[in-house]
């Protein structure tokens, strides 16, 4: 294999070109399967995902592709690394870097992100605002159901 | 179901990022991507989104929501521990892959003792009027079944039917069994079984919709090994090896070895001899025997000294075989052995704890944390 065959451009929706190795950026099943199908050339457009976002998701996959299969240090390494790549994330970039991850397919990456956010929400106010769902019901039924699930809230 | 935020209105990069200190509303997941965050959450949490909005209520009431709950806590399966101190119980929970990072179960997520395996996140107890309940220790949400049940209680789930059921049998020679399925109906029903029997043993074990419990046979005059298949609702008997019997609480115990049924007995010197049922329909048993390696070494140190009888709870996912004392140890710990490296651990709990009134205790394997909400048709 040549040097420019383990190479893949990655072309973000607003045209910032990523040159990857390709075992990084096959972590993503979707590029996994574009690449097998052999649909694409050596650059793959990726409509659904920004620049910015795109960004941090090579900068995952670069660390996970480097590490992976090592020992138990390594994989205790590899969280921490985990935690502190979240950790600063807000709400807008969590979210977008959920939806890339599950357009992309990469599980891990959804898995982390997912729980960054359960991990950040903890009230009913919290998902309310957060996750942007809006509470529906009357304040009548909200104490109803309260009464009927006291389990629920008696901490 | 209305009123669902389900626009998915990508930012697109820089714009919406300088934007952050403004709440942006126009930023919301699709309905599977939220799912997915909530199967994150701890049981507990969950259950307090039940007034998040009609919409999740719903959702997270739902079936599909504690499937896909269960398949994911199923991979990180937990142990659980009951103590009994004195006249009442408390528990604690920790992880299989690594025991000592043990936590202590809010007292109120188990109003009682536990009388049955648990089974997918839920247990049976009887609380301290006798009362025989239902519940998820997880969220803390128990339902009090009706009438006084008082003989064997085993409690099972199949997932054909995708039914919990709970099958009282009595321990008396007048023998009656009855099935409540959760969910399904307000009251017991007395089923007819072919083998006169009654239970010998309290604890049983389910697997796959059979529920395996030790009993004496009428007819027969001798022990056996009951199967009760939740879904048809049919007794089977299956024989028990030459010099095998179930008699008692402290006899043989039923355990999962690598997914089979097995028989195991107690032992003081790290010498466990397995009955493994082979096959269910031929009755096939094959007879293991495990030596755990520096036994005395492990457990030497107890103030019963070579005399601490340990029980075998079964296999773990590793194949590890989980054992441990089985009465009034000064202080509690388990040991691991795995057969395939030919090693045993030892771990030990309740360091920062008063253990010197601990009169007895269990240890349930293969627990998972689920979020499932018990159906409300059963009167509290």
């Amino acid at each position: 294999m040549s040097k420019s065959e383990k190479k893949i451009v990655l072309k973000s929706l607003d045209n910032e070109a990523f040159e990857v190795e390709k075992a990084v950026a096959l972590q993503s099943q979707t590029i996994w399967v574009m690449c097998e199908d052999k649909c694409v050339g050596n650059e793959i457009p990726l409509e659904n995902v920004t620049g910015q976002i795109l960004a941090k998701v090579i900068d995952y996959c670069k660390k996970h592709a480097v590490v992976d299969g090592d020992g138990d240090e390594s994989s205790e390494e590899l969280k921490n690394w985990d935690t502190e790549f979240t950790k600063n994330m807000d709400q807008s970039t969590l979210f977008n870097m959920i939806l890339a991850a599950n357009y992309l397919n990469i599980k891990s990456l959804l898995n982390l992100t997912c729980q960054a956010v359960a991990d950040k929400t903890k009230t009913i106010d919290e998902f309310h605002t957060f996750l942007n769902i809006e509470n529906n019901f009357t304040p009548e039924e909200e104490a109803q159901i309260c009464q009927e699930n006291l389990w629920a809230f008696d901490d | 179901m209305k009123r669902v935020t389900t626009t998915r209105k990508l930012t697109t990069g820089n714009k919406s990022m300088k934007r952050d200190d403004v709440k942006d509303y126009s930023l919301s997941l699709p309905v599977d991507l939220i799912i997915q965050i909530l199967t994150k959450l701890p049981p507990r949490s969950v259950s307090k989104l039940i007034c998040l909005s009609k919409f999740w209520s719903s959702i997270i009431q739902g079936k599909h929501f504690a499937h896909l709950y269960i398949t994911r806590s199923s991979t990180r399966p937990l142990l659980l521990f009951q103590f009994f101190c004195r006249a009442t119980q408390f528990y604690r929970c920790s992880s299989q892959e690594n025991p000592s990072s043990d936590h202590i179960i809010n007292p109120k997520n188990i109003p009682g003792h536990i009388i049955s395996t648990p089974f997918r996140g839920l247990i049976c107890v009887r609380d301290y009027d006798n009362k025989l309940l239902v519940g998820n220790p997880s969220t803390g949400q128990f339902l009090a079944l009706p009438g006084g049940q008082t003989g064997s209680i085993l409690f099972g789930y199949d997932p054909v039917t995708d039914l919990y059921k709970v099958l009282s049998t009595s321990t008396r020679k007048d023998v009656q069994h009855r099935v409540f399925t959760l969910g399904a109906q307000q009251a017991w029903r007395s089923i007819h079984c072919k083998y006169p029997h009654y239970c010998t043993r309290s604890q049983g074990i389910c697997k796959n919709g059979v529920v395996y419990y030790g009993a004496y046979s009428l007819d027969d005059e001798r022990f056996v090994l009951v199967c009760f298949d939740l879904r048809f609702e049919e007794f089977s008997l299956i024989t028990l090896p030459e010099g095998v019997q179930i008699k008692r609480d402290d006899d043989f115990e039923i355990v999962n070895y690598n997914g089979k049924i097995a028989l195991v007995d107690d032992s003081t010197n790290g010498k466990f001899d397995l009955w493994v049922l082979m096959d269910v329909n031929k009755q096939e048993w094959t007879n293991i025997s495990v030596l755990v390696p520096c036994w005395e070494e492990l457990v030497g140190n107890t103030v019963f000294g070579n005399n601490l009888k340990f029980c075998c709870r079964g296999t773990i996912s590793t194949g590890e075989l989980i054992f441990g004392p089985c009465f009034y140890p000064y202080r509690y710990f388990i040991v691991c052995y795995d057969p395939k490296e030919d090693k045993a651990r030892r771990y030990d709990f309740l360091e920062n704890c008063s253990v010197e009134f601990i009169t007895r205790k269990t240890i349930f394997l293969d627990h998972v944390e689920s979020p499932m909400f018990l159906p409300r048709c059963l009167s509290v």
